[in-house]
Protein backbone atom coordinates (compact mmCIF):
# COMPACT_ATOMS: atom_id res chain seq x y z
CA UNK A 1 0.00 0.00 0.00
CA UNK A 2 2.70 2.45 1.04
CA UNK A 3 4.81 1.20 -1.81
CA UNK A 4 2.19 2.01 -4.43
CA UNK A 5 1.69 5.44 -2.83
CA UNK A 6 5.42 6.07 -3.06
CA UNK A 7 5.59 4.91 -6.65
CA UNK A 8 2.66 7.11 -7.62
CA UNK A 9 4.25 10.05 -5.82
CA UNK A 10 7.62 9.50 -7.51
CA UNK A 11 6.04 9.25 -10.96
CA UNK A 12 4.08 12.43 -10.33
CA UNK A 13 7.21 14.25 -9.17
CA UNK A 14 9.20 13.11 -12.18
CA UNK A 15 6.60 13.87 -14.82
CA UNK A 16 5.66 17.26 -13.40
CA UNK A 17 9.09 18.38 -12.27
CA UNK A 18 8.96 22.10 -13.29
CA UNK A 19 5.53 22.45 -11.69
CA UNK A 20 6.83 20.75 -8.57
CA UNK A 21 9.70 23.24 -8.24
CA UNK A 22 7.34 26.22 -8.71
CA UNK A 23 4.88 24.82 -6.17
CA UNK A 24 7.66 24.25 -3.66
CA UNK A 25 8.81 27.83 -4.04
CA UNK A 26 5.25 29.15 -3.75
CA UNK A 27 4.48 27.06 -0.69
CA UNK A 28 7.55 28.23 1.22
CA UNK A 29 6.95 31.85 0.18
CA UNK A 30 3.40 31.64 1.44
CA UNK A 31 4.64 30.39 4.79
CA UNK A 32 7.25 33.12 5.24
CA UNK A 33 4.89 35.87 4.14
CA UNK A 34 2.07 34.65 6.36
CA UNK A 35 4.46 34.56 9.29
CA UNK A 36 5.63 38.08 8.45
CA UNK A 37 2.02 39.32 8.34
CA UNK A 38 1.42 37.87 11.80
CA UNK A 39 4.55 39.57 13.08
CA UNK A 40 3.36 42.91 11.62
CA UNK A 41 0.10 42.36 13.48
CA UNK A 42 2.17 41.93 16.63
CA UNK A 43 3.68 45.33 15.99
CA UNK A 44 6.84 44.82 13.96
CA UNK A 45 7.73 47.05 11.01
CA UNK A 46 7.11 45.23 7.66
CA UNK A 47 10.81 45.03 6.70
CA UNK A 48 11.80 43.75 10.14
CA UNK A 49 8.93 41.30 10.14
CA UNK A 50 10.03 39.76 6.84
CA UNK A 51 13.61 39.46 8.04
CA UNK A 52 12.47 37.90 11.29
CA UNK A 53 10.19 35.45 9.42
CA UNK A 54 13.06 34.38 7.14
CA UNK A 55 15.33 33.91 10.13
CA UNK A 56 12.78 31.76 11.93
CA UNK A 57 12.24 29.66 8.85
CA UNK A 58 15.87 28.73 8.36
CA UNK A 59 17.80 28.12 5.10
CA UNK A 60 15.31 27.77 2.25
CA UNK A 61 17.69 25.86 0.01
CA UNK A 62 18.52 23.35 2.71
CA UNK A 63 14.86 22.71 3.40
CA UNK A 64 14.18 22.35 -0.32
CA UNK A 65 16.88 19.74 -0.57
CA UNK A 66 15.29 17.86 2.32
CA UNK A 67 11.91 18.11 0.56
CA UNK A 68 13.43 16.61 -2.56
CA UNK A 69 14.88 13.83 -0.46
CA UNK A 70 11.45 13.27 1.11
CA UNK A 71 10.04 12.67 -2.37
CA UNK A 72 12.76 10.16 -3.19
CA UNK A 73 14.17 12.48 -5.82
CA UNK A 74 17.67 12.91 -4.52
CA UNK A 75 18.93 9.50 -5.67
CA UNK A 76 17.27 10.13 -9.02
CA UNK A 77 18.90 13.53 -9.42
CA UNK A 78 22.34 12.16 -8.62
CA UNK A 79 22.02 9.38 -11.17
CA UNK A 80 20.86 11.88 -13.75
CA UNK A 81 23.79 14.20 -13.05
CA UNK A 82 26.20 11.28 -13.35
CA UNK A 83 24.66 10.20 -16.63
CA UNK A 84 24.78 13.70 -18.03
CA UNK A 85 28.43 13.90 -17.03
CA UNK A 86 29.14 10.53 -18.64
CA UNK A 87 27.53 11.52 -21.93
CA UNK A 88 29.36 14.85 -22.00
CA UNK A 89 32.65 13.00 -21.56
CA UNK A 90 31.73 10.53 -24.31
CA UNK A 91 31.08 13.44 -26.66
CA UNK A 92 34.38 15.06 -25.76
CA UNK A 93 36.60 12.00 -26.22
CA UNK A 94 35.39 10.40 -29.43
CA UNK A 95 38.51 8.33 -30.15
CA UNK A 96 38.69 7.05 -26.62
CA UNK A 97 35.01 6.13 -26.67
CA UNK A 98 35.26 4.28 -29.97
CA UNK A 99 38.27 2.28 -28.76
CA UNK A 100 36.63 1.36 -25.46
CA UNK A 101 33.28 0.48 -27.01
CA UNK A 102 34.85 -1.64 -29.76
CA UNK A 103 37.06 -3.52 -27.30
CA UNK A 104 34.16 -4.30 -25.01
CA UNK A 105 31.83 -5.09 -27.92
CA UNK A 106 34.25 -7.70 -29.24
CA UNK A 107 34.64 -9.31 -25.84
CA UNK A 108 30.94 -9.32 -25.07
CA UNK A 109 29.97 -10.42 -28.57
CA UNK A 110 32.30 -13.43 -28.52
CA UNK A 111 30.99 -14.44 -25.10
CA UNK A 112 27.38 -14.13 -26.16
CA UNK A 113 27.96 -16.21 -29.28
CA UNK A 114 29.69 -19.05 -27.45
CA UNK A 115 27.34 -18.95 -24.51
CA UNK A 116 24.36 -19.25 -26.85
CA UNK A 117 25.78 -22.50 -28.16
CA UNK A 118 26.73 -23.75 -24.70
CA UNK A 119 23.30 -22.89 -23.38
CA UNK A 120 21.54 -24.70 -26.21
CA UNK A 121 23.65 -27.83 -25.97
CA UNK A 122 25.03 -28.22 -22.45
CA UNK A 123 22.78 -26.27 -20.15
CA UNK A 124 19.24 -26.49 -21.47
CA UNK A 125 17.52 -29.78 -20.72
CA UNK A 126 17.01 -32.03 -23.72
CA UNK A 127 13.31 -31.31 -23.74
CA UNK A 128 12.19 -34.83 -22.87
CA UNK A 129 10.54 -35.31 -19.53
CA UNK A 130 12.69 -38.36 -18.76
CA UNK A 131 15.90 -36.88 -20.24
CA UNK A 132 18.10 -37.68 -17.23
CA UNK A 133 17.29 -41.40 -17.30
CA UNK A 134 17.59 -42.05 -21.03
CA UNK A 135 20.43 -44.01 -22.57
CA UNK A 136 21.20 -45.28 -26.04
CA UNK A 137 22.11 -48.97 -26.08
CA UNK A 138 24.46 -50.15 -28.80
CA UNK A 139 26.09 -53.37 -29.85
CA UNK A 140 29.86 -53.18 -30.22
CA UNK A 141 32.03 -55.63 -32.17
CA UNK A 142 35.46 -56.26 -30.71
CA UNK A 143 37.16 -55.64 -34.06
CA UNK A 144 35.70 -52.11 -34.22
CA UNK A 145 37.16 -50.80 -30.98
CA UNK A 146 34.29 -49.27 -29.05
CA UNK A 147 32.46 -47.89 -32.07
CA UNK A 148 28.69 -48.10 -31.49
CA UNK A 149 26.74 -50.31 -33.84
CA UNK A 150 22.99 -50.68 -34.34
CA UNK A 151 21.37 -53.86 -33.10
CA UNK A 152 19.11 -56.54 -34.54
CA UNK A 153 15.41 -57.11 -33.80
CA UNK A 154 16.05 -60.44 -32.03
CA UNK A 155 18.83 -59.04 -29.86
CA UNK A 156 16.71 -56.02 -28.99
CA UNK A 157 13.84 -58.32 -27.93
CA UNK A 158 16.26 -60.30 -25.72
CA UNK A 159 17.51 -57.08 -24.18
CA UNK A 160 14.01 -55.80 -23.63
CA UNK A 161 12.69 -59.01 -22.06
CA UNK A 162 15.70 -60.10 -20.02
CA UNK A 163 17.40 -56.91 -18.76
CA UNK A 164 17.08 -55.88 -15.10
CA UNK A 165 18.06 -52.22 -15.35
CA UNK A 166 15.68 -50.56 -17.80
CA UNK A 167 12.07 -49.78 -17.05
CA UNK A 168 11.29 -49.77 -20.77
CA UNK A 169 13.22 -50.13 -24.01
CA UNK A 170 12.35 -49.00 -27.49
CA UNK A 171 13.80 -49.20 -31.00
CA UNK A 172 14.22 -46.32 -33.41
CA UNK A 173 14.73 -46.51 -37.14
CA UNK A 174 15.08 -43.40 -39.27
CA UNK A 175 13.76 -44.00 -42.78
CA UNK A 176 11.90 -42.11 -45.41
CA UNK A 177 8.59 -42.74 -47.14
CA UNK A 178 6.33 -41.22 -49.75
CA UNK A 179 3.28 -39.44 -48.42
CA UNK A 180 0.66 -39.40 -51.17
CA UNK A 181 -2.64 -37.57 -51.45
CA UNK A 182 -2.52 -34.10 -52.93
CA UNK A 183 1.00 -33.71 -54.25
CA UNK A 184 3.03 -36.76 -53.22
CA UNK A 185 6.15 -35.96 -51.27
CA UNK A 186 9.01 -37.92 -49.79
CA UNK A 187 9.33 -37.24 -46.09
CA UNK A 188 11.64 -38.50 -43.35
CA UNK A 189 9.80 -40.99 -41.15
CA UNK A 190 10.82 -42.44 -37.79
CA UNK A 191 9.72 -45.99 -37.07
CA UNK A 192 9.61 -46.52 -33.31
CA UNK A 193 8.34 -49.05 -30.78
CA UNK A 194 4.81 -48.19 -29.63
CA UNK A 195 6.14 -47.33 -26.15
CA UNK A 196 8.74 -44.86 -27.56
CA UNK A 197 6.89 -41.74 -26.37
CA UNK A 198 6.35 -43.08 -22.88
CA UNK A 199 10.09 -43.88 -22.80
CA UNK A 200 10.83 -40.22 -23.58
CA UNK A 201 7.98 -38.91 -21.45
CA UNK A 202 6.47 -36.93 -24.32
CA UNK A 203 2.78 -36.38 -24.90
CA UNK A 204 0.80 -35.37 -27.97
CA UNK A 205 -0.60 -31.83 -28.15
CA UNK A 206 -3.54 -33.12 -30.15
CA UNK A 207 -4.94 -36.63 -29.98
CA UNK A 208 -2.71 -39.21 -28.29
CA UNK A 209 0.72 -40.82 -28.66
CA UNK A 210 0.99 -44.53 -29.51
CA UNK A 211 -0.65 -46.88 -27.09
CA UNK A 212 1.52 -49.99 -26.61
CA UNK A 213 -1.55 -52.16 -25.96
CA UNK A 214 -3.33 -51.08 -29.13
CA UNK A 215 -0.41 -50.90 -31.48
CA UNK A 216 0.43 -54.59 -31.34
CA UNK A 217 1.45 -56.30 -34.50
CA UNK A 218 -1.40 -56.11 -36.97
CA UNK A 219 -2.95 -53.01 -35.43
CA UNK A 220 -0.03 -50.70 -36.12
CA UNK A 221 -1.48 -48.80 -39.09
CA UNK A 222 -1.43 -45.52 -37.20
CA UNK A 223 0.75 -42.41 -37.43
CA UNK A 224 1.76 -39.33 -35.45
CA UNK A 225 2.45 -36.00 -37.17
CA UNK A 226 5.11 -33.46 -36.30
CA UNK A 227 3.69 -30.06 -35.45
CA UNK A 228 5.28 -28.58 -38.59
CA UNK A 229 3.93 -31.28 -40.91
CA UNK A 230 0.48 -30.81 -39.40
CA UNK A 231 0.64 -27.09 -40.11
CA UNK A 232 2.29 -27.28 -43.52
CA UNK A 233 0.57 -30.24 -45.08
CA UNK A 234 -2.75 -30.32 -43.26
CA UNK A 235 -3.30 -26.59 -42.64
CA UNK A 236 -3.35 -27.19 -38.87
CA UNK A 237 -6.70 -28.95 -39.27
CA UNK A 238 -8.06 -29.47 -35.72
CA UNK A 239 -10.12 -32.45 -36.97
CA UNK A 240 -7.05 -34.28 -38.25
CA UNK A 241 -7.35 -36.99 -35.59
CA UNK A 242 -8.86 -40.11 -37.20
CA UNK A 243 -8.08 -38.93 -40.74
CA UNK A 244 -6.58 -41.45 -43.18
CA UNK A 245 -3.27 -40.72 -44.87
CA UNK A 246 -1.45 -42.85 -47.39
CA UNK A 247 2.20 -43.67 -46.78
CA UNK A 248 4.01 -45.85 -49.33
CA UNK A 249 0.64 -47.18 -50.58
CA UNK A 250 -0.48 -48.22 -47.12
CA UNK A 251 -3.31 -46.39 -45.37
CA UNK A 252 -2.56 -45.03 -41.88
CA UNK A 253 -4.84 -43.38 -39.36
CA UNK A 254 -3.57 -40.17 -37.73
CA UNK A 255 -3.86 -40.56 -33.96
CA UNK A 256 -2.04 -37.48 -32.77
CA UNK A 257 0.13 -34.39 -33.33
CA UNK A 258 3.39 -33.96 -31.40
CA UNK A 259 4.43 -30.76 -29.60
CA UNK A 260 5.93 -27.91 -31.62
CA UNK A 261 9.66 -28.42 -31.94
CA UNK A 262 9.62 -32.03 -30.76
CA UNK A 263 12.49 -33.98 -32.31
CA UNK A 264 14.46 -37.09 -31.65
CA UNK A 265 17.45 -37.68 -33.85
CA UNK A 266 20.61 -39.59 -33.01
CA UNK A 267 22.94 -39.25 -35.96
CA UNK A 268 25.19 -42.13 -34.95
CA UNK A 269 24.50 -45.09 -37.27
CA UNK A 270 21.30 -43.53 -38.51
CA UNK A 271 20.01 -44.79 -41.84
CA UNK A 272 18.04 -41.62 -42.60
CA UNK A 273 19.89 -38.31 -42.28
CA UNK A 274 16.94 -36.01 -41.72
CA UNK A 275 14.86 -35.13 -38.71
CA UNK A 276 11.58 -36.97 -38.82
CA UNK A 277 8.22 -35.42 -39.70
CA UNK A 278 6.10 -38.52 -39.20
CA UNK A 279 6.16 -41.37 -36.67
CA UNK A 280 4.92 -44.89 -37.32
CA UNK A 281 4.96 -47.72 -34.77
CA UNK A 282 7.12 -50.71 -35.48
CA UNK A 283 6.71 -54.10 -33.85
CA UNK A 284 8.62 -57.25 -34.69
CA UNK A 285 6.74 -60.35 -35.70
CA UNK A 286 8.30 -63.80 -35.63
CA UNK A 287 9.59 -63.39 -39.18
CA UNK A 288 11.62 -60.34 -38.31
CA UNK A 289 13.06 -61.80 -35.12
CA UNK A 290 16.42 -62.36 -36.69
CA UNK A 291 19.86 -61.76 -35.23
CA UNK A 292 21.31 -61.00 -38.63
CA UNK A 293 20.67 -57.71 -40.27
CA UNK A 294 21.40 -55.14 -37.59
CA UNK A 295 19.49 -51.92 -38.32
CA UNK A 296 17.49 -50.36 -35.46
CA UNK A 297 18.92 -48.05 -32.81
CA UNK A 298 17.84 -48.85 -29.24
CA UNK A 299 17.01 -46.55 -26.34
CA UNK A 300 16.26 -47.44 -22.74
CA UNK A 301 14.65 -45.67 -19.79
CA UNK A 302 16.60 -46.48 -16.62
CA UNK A 303 14.73 -47.73 -13.59
CA UNK A 304 14.57 -44.84 -11.06
CA UNK A 305 17.46 -45.87 -8.77
CA UNK A 306 19.77 -47.39 -11.40
CA UNK A 307 22.88 -45.53 -12.56
CA UNK A 308 24.30 -45.55 -16.07
CA UNK A 309 27.33 -47.53 -14.83
CA UNK A 310 25.12 -50.19 -13.26
CA UNK A 311 23.16 -50.39 -16.50
CA UNK A 312 26.41 -50.85 -18.43
CA UNK A 313 27.61 -53.75 -16.30
CA UNK A 314 24.21 -55.48 -16.27
CA UNK A 315 23.91 -55.18 -20.03
CA UNK A 316 27.48 -56.44 -20.51
CA UNK A 317 26.62 -59.51 -18.45
CA UNK A 318 23.50 -60.04 -20.55
CA UNK A 319 25.56 -59.77 -23.76
CA UNK A 320 27.89 -62.48 -22.45
CA UNK A 321 24.89 -64.77 -21.95
CA UNK A 322 23.57 -64.06 -25.44
CA UNK A 323 27.01 -64.73 -26.90
CA UNK A 324 27.02 -68.13 -25.21
CA UNK A 325 23.51 -68.96 -26.41
CA UNK A 326 24.04 -68.03 -30.05
CA UNK A 327 27.74 -67.87 -30.88
CA UNK A 328 27.01 -67.90 -34.63
CA UNK A 329 25.45 -64.41 -34.55
CA UNK A 330 26.75 -62.99 -31.31
CA UNK A 331 30.42 -63.97 -31.14
CA UNK A 332 32.56 -60.95 -30.43
CA UNK A 333 29.59 -58.62 -29.79
CA UNK A 334 29.32 -56.69 -26.55
CA UNK A 335 27.07 -53.86 -25.39
CA UNK A 336 27.68 -50.17 -24.81
CA UNK A 337 25.31 -47.94 -22.82
CA UNK A 338 25.69 -44.22 -23.57
CA UNK A 339 23.65 -41.60 -21.67
CA UNK A 340 21.48 -39.75 -24.20
CA UNK A 341 22.95 -36.37 -23.29
CA UNK A 342 26.47 -37.65 -23.82
CA UNK A 343 25.33 -39.21 -27.08
CA UNK A 344 23.90 -35.95 -28.39
CA UNK A 345 26.54 -33.57 -27.02
CA UNK A 346 29.32 -36.13 -26.80
CA UNK A 347 32.45 -35.18 -28.62
CA UNK A 348 31.94 -31.42 -28.66
CA UNK A 349 31.48 -30.94 -24.92
CA UNK A 350 35.18 -30.54 -23.93
CA UNK A 351 35.77 -28.31 -26.95
CA UNK A 352 32.82 -26.11 -25.99
CA UNK A 353 34.02 -25.79 -22.41
CA UNK A 354 37.46 -24.80 -23.60
CA UNK A 355 35.99 -22.27 -26.01
CA UNK A 356 33.85 -20.77 -23.27
CA UNK A 357 36.87 -20.41 -21.02
CA UNK A 358 38.81 -18.84 -23.88
CA UNK A 359 36.23 -16.20 -24.69
CA UNK A 360 35.88 -15.51 -20.97
CA UNK A 361 39.58 -14.69 -20.91
CA UNK A 362 39.16 -12.52 -24.01
CA UNK A 363 36.54 -10.47 -22.19
CA UNK A 364 38.83 -10.18 -19.18
CA UNK A 365 41.62 -8.91 -21.43
CA UNK A 366 39.19 -6.49 -23.07
CA UNK A 367 38.25 -5.14 -19.64
CA UNK A 368 41.86 -4.68 -18.60
CA UNK A 369 42.58 -2.91 -21.91
CA UNK A 370 39.75 -0.47 -21.31
CA UNK A 371 40.95 0.06 -17.75
CA UNK A 372 44.41 0.88 -19.13
CA UNK A 373 42.86 3.36 -21.54
CA UNK A 374 41.11 5.04 -18.64
CA UNK A 375 44.30 5.26 -16.60
CA UNK A 376 46.18 6.78 -19.50
CA UNK A 377 43.39 9.30 -20.04
CA UNK A 378 43.48 10.25 -16.37
CA UNK A 379 47.25 10.51 -16.39
CA UNK A 380 47.22 12.82 -19.38
CA UNK A 381 44.54 14.98 -17.81
CA UNK A 382 46.53 15.13 -14.59
CA UNK A 383 49.64 16.23 -16.44
CA UNK A 384 47.74 18.88 -18.36
CA UNK A 385 46.20 20.63 -15.38
CA UNK A 386 47.48 19.38 -12.12
CA UNK A 387 45.43 21.78 -10.05
CA UNK A 388 42.12 21.10 -11.76
CA UNK A 389 42.32 17.38 -11.41
CA UNK A 390 39.39 16.56 -9.21
CA UNK A 391 37.90 13.25 -8.30
CA UNK A 392 34.73 14.79 -6.96
CA UNK A 393 31.45 13.98 -8.58
CA UNK A 394 30.11 16.94 -10.55
CA UNK A 395 27.20 18.34 -8.58
CA UNK A 396 23.82 18.98 -10.05
CA UNK A 397 22.74 22.59 -10.36
CA UNK A 398 20.49 22.48 -7.29
CA UNK A 399 23.29 21.23 -5.06
CA UNK A 400 25.68 23.86 -6.31
CA UNK A 401 23.45 26.69 -5.18
CA UNK A 402 23.36 25.76 -1.52
CA UNK B 1 3.62 30.90 29.16
CA UNK B 2 5.90 28.26 30.63
CA UNK B 3 9.28 27.17 29.39
CA UNK B 4 9.19 26.05 25.72
CA UNK B 5 10.38 22.51 25.00
CA UNK B 6 11.94 21.07 21.88
CA UNK B 7 10.10 18.36 20.02
CA UNK B 8 11.06 14.77 20.76
CA UNK B 9 12.82 13.07 17.89
CA UNK B 10 10.34 11.29 15.60
CA UNK B 11 7.19 12.81 17.04
CA UNK B 12 6.78 15.60 14.46
CA UNK B 13 5.11 13.24 11.95
CA UNK B 14 2.61 12.15 14.56
CA UNK B 15 1.77 15.74 15.52
CA UNK B 16 1.30 16.74 11.88
CA UNK B 17 -1.08 13.81 11.33
CA UNK B 18 -3.02 14.83 14.44
CA UNK B 19 -3.15 18.47 13.34
CA UNK B 20 -4.54 17.72 9.87
CA UNK B 21 -6.92 15.10 11.28
CA UNK B 22 -8.85 18.01 12.82
CA UNK B 23 -9.42 19.53 9.35
CA UNK B 24 -7.42 20.48 6.24
CA UNK B 25 -4.58 22.93 6.85
CA UNK B 26 -1.81 24.63 4.90
CA UNK B 27 1.75 24.29 6.11
CA UNK B 28 1.75 27.48 8.16
CA UNK B 29 -1.63 26.44 9.56
CA UNK B 30 -0.16 23.14 10.71
CA UNK B 31 2.50 25.06 12.62
CA UNK B 32 -0.06 27.39 14.21
CA UNK B 33 -2.37 24.56 15.19
CA UNK B 34 0.35 22.50 16.82
CA UNK B 35 1.54 25.57 18.72
CA UNK B 36 -2.03 26.40 19.70
CA UNK B 37 -3.01 22.96 20.98
CA UNK B 38 0.31 22.60 22.81
CA UNK B 39 -0.47 25.81 24.65
CA UNK B 40 2.51 27.46 22.88
CA UNK B 41 4.91 25.25 24.76
CA UNK B 42 6.33 23.38 21.79
CA UNK B 43 9.24 24.76 19.77
CA UNK B 44 9.07 23.60 16.15
CA UNK B 45 11.78 24.48 13.66
CA UNK B 46 9.53 26.01 10.98
CA UNK B 47 11.46 24.95 7.92
CA UNK B 48 11.68 21.34 9.02
CA UNK B 49 7.91 21.12 8.80
CA UNK B 50 7.97 20.95 4.99
CA UNK B 51 10.30 17.98 4.47
CA UNK B 52 8.07 16.16 6.97
CA UNK B 53 4.89 17.15 5.12
CA UNK B 54 6.41 16.03 1.82
CA UNK B 55 7.51 12.73 3.33
CA UNK B 56 4.03 12.04 4.72
CA UNK B 57 2.44 12.85 1.38
CA UNK B 58 5.03 10.73 -0.45
CA UNK B 59 3.99 7.81 1.76
CA UNK B 60 0.32 8.42 1.08
CA UNK B 61 -0.57 9.37 4.68
CA UNK B 62 -1.73 12.86 3.75
CA UNK B 63 -2.90 14.37 0.45
CA UNK B 64 -2.56 17.94 -0.77
CA UNK B 65 -4.57 20.34 -2.88
CA UNK B 66 -4.08 23.99 -3.79
CA UNK B 67 -6.79 26.28 -2.47
CA UNK B 68 -7.36 29.78 -1.09
CA UNK B 69 -6.18 30.79 2.36
CA UNK B 70 -8.03 32.92 4.93
CA UNK B 71 -6.02 35.95 3.71
CA UNK B 72 -7.19 35.26 0.12
CA UNK B 73 -3.88 33.84 -1.08
CA UNK B 74 -3.10 30.68 -3.03
CA UNK B 75 -1.99 28.03 -0.52
CA UNK B 76 -1.44 24.31 -0.46
CA UNK B 77 -3.79 22.50 1.89
CA UNK B 78 -3.10 19.11 3.44
CA UNK B 79 -5.69 16.59 4.61
CA UNK B 80 -5.50 13.17 6.20
CA UNK B 81 -6.00 10.09 3.97
CA UNK B 82 -7.59 6.81 5.08
CA UNK B 83 -4.10 5.33 5.28
CA UNK B 84 -3.01 8.29 7.40
CA UNK B 85 -5.97 7.88 9.74
CA UNK B 86 -5.02 4.25 10.39
CA UNK B 87 -1.38 5.27 10.90
CA UNK B 88 -2.39 7.98 13.38
CA UNK B 89 -4.50 5.50 15.39
CA UNK B 90 -1.63 3.01 15.47
CA UNK B 91 0.91 5.68 16.47
CA UNK B 92 -1.40 7.06 19.16
CA UNK B 93 -1.94 3.63 20.70
CA UNK B 94 1.79 2.99 20.63
CA UNK B 95 2.54 6.36 22.19
CA UNK B 96 0.03 5.80 25.01
CA UNK B 97 1.45 2.38 25.79
CA UNK B 98 4.94 3.82 25.82
CA UNK B 99 4.20 6.81 28.08
CA UNK B 100 2.24 4.66 30.55
CA UNK B 101 5.14 2.28 30.75
CA UNK B 102 7.88 4.93 31.05
CA UNK B 103 5.75 6.91 33.50
CA UNK B 104 5.24 3.79 35.59
CA UNK B 105 8.95 3.15 35.69
CA UNK B 106 9.77 6.73 36.67
CA UNK B 107 7.17 6.79 39.45
CA UNK B 108 8.65 3.84 41.26
CA UNK B 109 10.01 4.59 44.72
CA UNK B 110 12.77 2.59 46.44
CA UNK B 111 10.23 1.06 48.85
CA UNK B 112 8.28 -0.48 45.99
CA UNK B 113 11.18 -2.44 44.53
Amino acid sequence: MKFTARLRSLLKSLTKRPLLEDDMEAELCFHIESRAEDLVRQGLAPADALRQARLEFGGVDGHKQDMHASLGLRWWDEVRADLRFAFRMIGKNRGFTVAAVLTLALGIGANTAIFTVVNATLIRPLGYHNAGRLAMVWEVHHTEGDKPNVTSPATFLNWRDRNTVFEQMSVIFNGSSVLSGGSPEQIPVQFVSPNFFSVLGTNAVLGRVFNPAQERSGADDVALLSFDLWQRRFAADPNIIGAKITLDNGPLTVVGVLPRGFQFFVKENSFGQHKSELWVPITFDNKSRTRHGRYPQAIGLLRPSVTFDQAQSAMSALAKQLEGEDPASMKGWTVRVIPLRTQLVGAIEPALRLLLAAVGLVLLIACSNVATLFLRGLWRAAMKSRCEWRWVRPHSASCARS
Amino acid sequence: MGERVDLLQGTLDMLILKAVSLGPLHGYGVLLRIEQISGHQLQIQQGSLYPALFRLEHNGLIASEWGESENKRRAKFYRLTALGRRQLQAETAKWNRMTTMIGGILRRTPEEI
